[in-house]
This record gives structure tokens, sequence and C-alpha cells, in this order.
């Protein structure tokens, strides 16, 4: 049997809601490599693990998606993201919209009221 | 966090994310700032005197020049504050410059360039934050896939060793104090 902790004992986790700045289109699998290289090259082996990163949602065409975190992890995770500069040899940037405790709450923001 | 309303970016150009920019370019920004490089800062007075800037920079060079740029009046920000000592920290405490940390330099280092300059802010910031001096973060922009936002520059500080509040008040508070601007 699979065993899964309660989820009340589960830690908490944070939502960033990115926006990918580039010519071309990526898939959700080139994103995560990008983040996962990029946080292997800013913390090591041990640190990434520790900030439980992963890339829960990604929509190709406006290039915007979530990634999930650990809580103490949100600033190490934004840093990353942001010294991520070349993917398949084109310039990128990744752009930090919010940082929220659901993704409702992050695609209910209004414009105005939007975390930057 | 970090409203639109209250950030202020001190070397950048303008955009959607800060209310207030601060660029060494006329034009790009709010405030205009001078800065100085080691070369030009023999003749700063006739410099400030034609640009009329509403801030100084500096760039930092070695610890002699350092000292030079924080015993002048006339420098409000020192710009690249390494290498930097316990002595300087307390003189540029003492007359009131800010230590800036730019962003901008990290995107395009690899390796082990990357990590010294790591340790070269890291460094800077411990000693500033011991001796009470001024800190800024600024994203250094020159263009639009450059810009940060506010909250980027805050995870920054966060990483090079600030706590949340500072982080927070050296993108908010601090920029608008060095600028003079009503802090409300």
């Amino acid at each position: 049997m699979k065993y899964r902790i309660p989820k009340s004992m589960r830690d908490k986790k944070r939502y960033l809601k990115v926006r990918l700045i580039a010519e071309t289109t990526f898939t959700q699998d080139e994103v995560r490599h990008a983040l996962w290289g990029s946080l292997l090259q800013l913390v090591g082996d041990l640190g990434a693990s520790r900030t439980q990163t992963w890339v829960s949602s990604w929509e190709e065409e406006p290039g915007e998606g979530y990634v999930r975190c650990a809580i103490p992890a949100v600033d190490t995770v934004i840093v990353a993201l942001k010294l991520i500069t070349e993917m398949r040899k084109s310039h990128v940037t990744f752009v930090i919209e919010g940082v929220s405790g659901t993704i409702k709450s992050l695609r209910n923001a209004p414009d105005g009221a939007k975390i930057k | 966090m970090q409203h639109i309303y209250s950030a202020v970016d001190m070397r950048g150009i303008r955009n959607d994310y800060f209310k207030t920019v601060v660029s060494t370019e006329p034009n790009m920004g709010d405030y205009l700032a001078l800065e100085l490089t080691p070369e030009t800062f023999s003749n700063r007075r006739s410099r400030i005197r034609e640009a009329n800037p509403d801030i100084v920079y500096a760039q930092g060079k070695d610890l002699s020049f350092n000292r030079q740029v924080l015993e002048s009046p006339e420098i409000d920000v020192l710009s690249r504050p390494y290498p930097i000592d316990d002595t300087l920290a307390r003189l540029a405490s003492r007359n009131g410059t800010a230590f800036e940390i730019c962003v901008a330099p990290l995107r395009s280092m690899r390796g082990y360039v990357r990590a010294r300059h790591f340790q070269s802010l890291m460094k800077t910031i411990e000693l500033a934050l011991r001796r009470d001096v001024d800190i800024v973060i600024t994203s250094g922009a020159s263009s639009p896939m450059d810009v940060f936002t506010p909250r980027e520059l805050v995870a920054f500080g966060v990483v090079l060793g600030m706590d949340y509040p500072q982080a927070k008040a050296s993108v908010t508070a601090i920029p608008r104090a060095v600028l003079g601007v009503d802090s409300r």
C-alpha cells in the first residue's frame, strides 16, 4: 500500500505565478529542466532537494505557469528563476507576478491588486 | 507585498512595477543620477555642476579609493562597494553614504565568477548591517528584458543575507530617504 503523509502533517507550500518573456514558446519539461539546472547551480544538490520545487502547470502559448515550492525556499526559487537567461540558445527572462498559498488566489487576484 | 506605489528602483529604466525609477540616462527614469568612475572622480565637482543630477553615485575600486569616496560629501551612494572593511563601513555609517547592491551583473556571470561575486556581495552586506550602513538594492536594468520586480529584488536581498524587512526597506524606505522623497 502506498504510504502518504496525512494532509494535516504535510509541509505548507507556496505557489509562484511565473511569466516567461521570450521570442519562442517552451514546453513545461523545458522550463522544469531550466529551473532545476539553475537551482542546482545556485544551491547544489542538497539545497535544491530542500526547496521541493515543481512546475505545477504551464501554458506554452502565453508562456505562463505556476511553480510550487516550500515556504522557506521561496526567495531561493525566485533567484534561481531570475538567473535563467538562456533556453535553447535564445535569450529569456522570467518575471515573478505573484506569490501565494493557493493557485486559486493567484488566479483570482485582480490586476490592480496583484502581488508584485 | 511590494505594492507599486512604494517601491523605488535606484538604477533602472521606467517600468510598470516601480513608481519611482532613478536612471543614469536622461529621460529614462523619474530622477537623474550621475555615476562617477575612478577615472572621472577627480573632477567630480565640475561634472556635478554640468549634469545637475538628483543623486550622485561613485563606483568603488580599491580600499584607498573607496575611502576617498566615502570622505567626499558630494557622493550619495557608493556602487560596487567592494573591497570593503570595517573601518570603511563605519565611515559610511557616519557620513550617511549608502551602499548599492546591483543584481544585474549576476545574470551575466557563471560558475566560479558568479560564486566570487556572491561572496563579495554577502561580505559587503554583512559589514553594512553590522555598522548600520544604508543599503539600496537595484536592478541595473538597461532594457525591458532586464527589469526586476520589487519582490525579486527583495528575494535577492534575502538570499544575500538580509532579513525580509531589511530587504524590503532596501527597495522602499531607504531609497526614498536617500532621494529625499516623502516616505508616505
